[in-house]
């Protein structure tokens, strides 16, 4: 759960720089293994903290 | 190539490997974590009886000519990829259509394409995709998997010499020439479970693995 848990971290660091397509995301985070992007992303969407900007882009929203 | 742009995953296999069982899974995973996934099949872009089949060479031709996959790239894939949201619409015949209907294909903010269907890996095609599966199986449980699932509305003696003279021979000439199951990303055993189908009675004899 640490690996998930650090790469949710980076990835909200990703997003929190700008908003991103999920393929930016994939390619900022190469050395990452596709299962644990997920399990990542999904920690991230179950906190409720993606969101898309008008160009349908995901953003951080803040944590509630 | 653009940056912001889609995930284009492919998934491809023989006929009855068990590629749209497979797409299906991941385009379900996929969404269930929240991804908004665009799942494409290639059966629409089949081109017409008369174009697809040919009694001279019928294996040679249908390999060539059973797709159209130009089309389905220029005119829906890649717009998609490169630019995440596409409205077209396009002419589509499935198996058994002697005539195109058209079909719109809507699309908006997509995060992953799952594109499914035979020939996806030749060698014109290899570069396009971020990721590929090969859902690999032999063509005896393959051809099990067809008559069970009857798709092609043919008689079973009819269907059995069609995988043998055309579909077959086609696959054999694809892994020749295009050697997907190198050049896919991973490939995925498929040859045992439950959705095999019942064993092929003798009468209609067996495709050779």
């Amino acid at each position: 759960m640490s690996e998930v848990r650090a790469l949710a971290a980076r990835m909200a660091q990703l997003l929190r720089e700008r908003p991103r397509t999920f393929y930016e995301l994939l390619r900022a985070l190469p050395d990452a293994e596709y299962r644990v992007v997920l399990q990542a992303w999904g920690s991230l969407r179950e906190a409720r903290r993606l969101g898309r900007d008008d160009h349908g882009l995901y953003l951080l929203k803040p944590s509630s | 190539m653009p940056v912001a742009r889609a995930v284009l995953a492919g998934v491809t296999g023989i006929d009855g490997a068990g590629k749209g069982y497979l797409a299906g899974g991941i385009a379900d995973t996929l969404g269930w974590y929240g991804l908004n996934v665009a799942l494409v099949n290639v059966d629409g872009w089949l081109n017409l009886p008369s174009v697809r089949f040919s009694r001279d060479n019928p294996a040679e031709h249908f390999y060539r000519h059973a797709l159209r996959l130009d089309e389905m790239f220029d005119q829906l894939v890649l717009p998609l990829r490169d630019r995440r949201s596409h409205l077209v619409t396009v002419d589509v015949a499935e198996e058994t259509a002697t005539a195109f209907r058209p079909r719109t294909y809507a699309f908006e903010d997509v995060d992953v394409i799952v594109l499914e269907g035979i020939y996806l890996l030749k060698r014109a095609y290899q570069h396009h995709y971020d990721v590929s599966f090969w859902v690999d199986c032999s063509f005896e449980t393959a051809l099990r998997r067809a008559l069970a699932r009857g798709q092609e509305g043919l008689p079973p003696e009819e269907m059995v010499r069609a995988y043998e003279t055309i579909y077959f021979p086609a696959q054999r000439i694809h892994l020749e020439r295009d050697d997907p199951r190198s050049a896919a990303s991973l490939v995925i055993p498929n040859d045992g479970g439950p959705r095999n189908g019942p064993p092929i009675p003798p009468s209609l004899g067996s495709a050779p693995a």
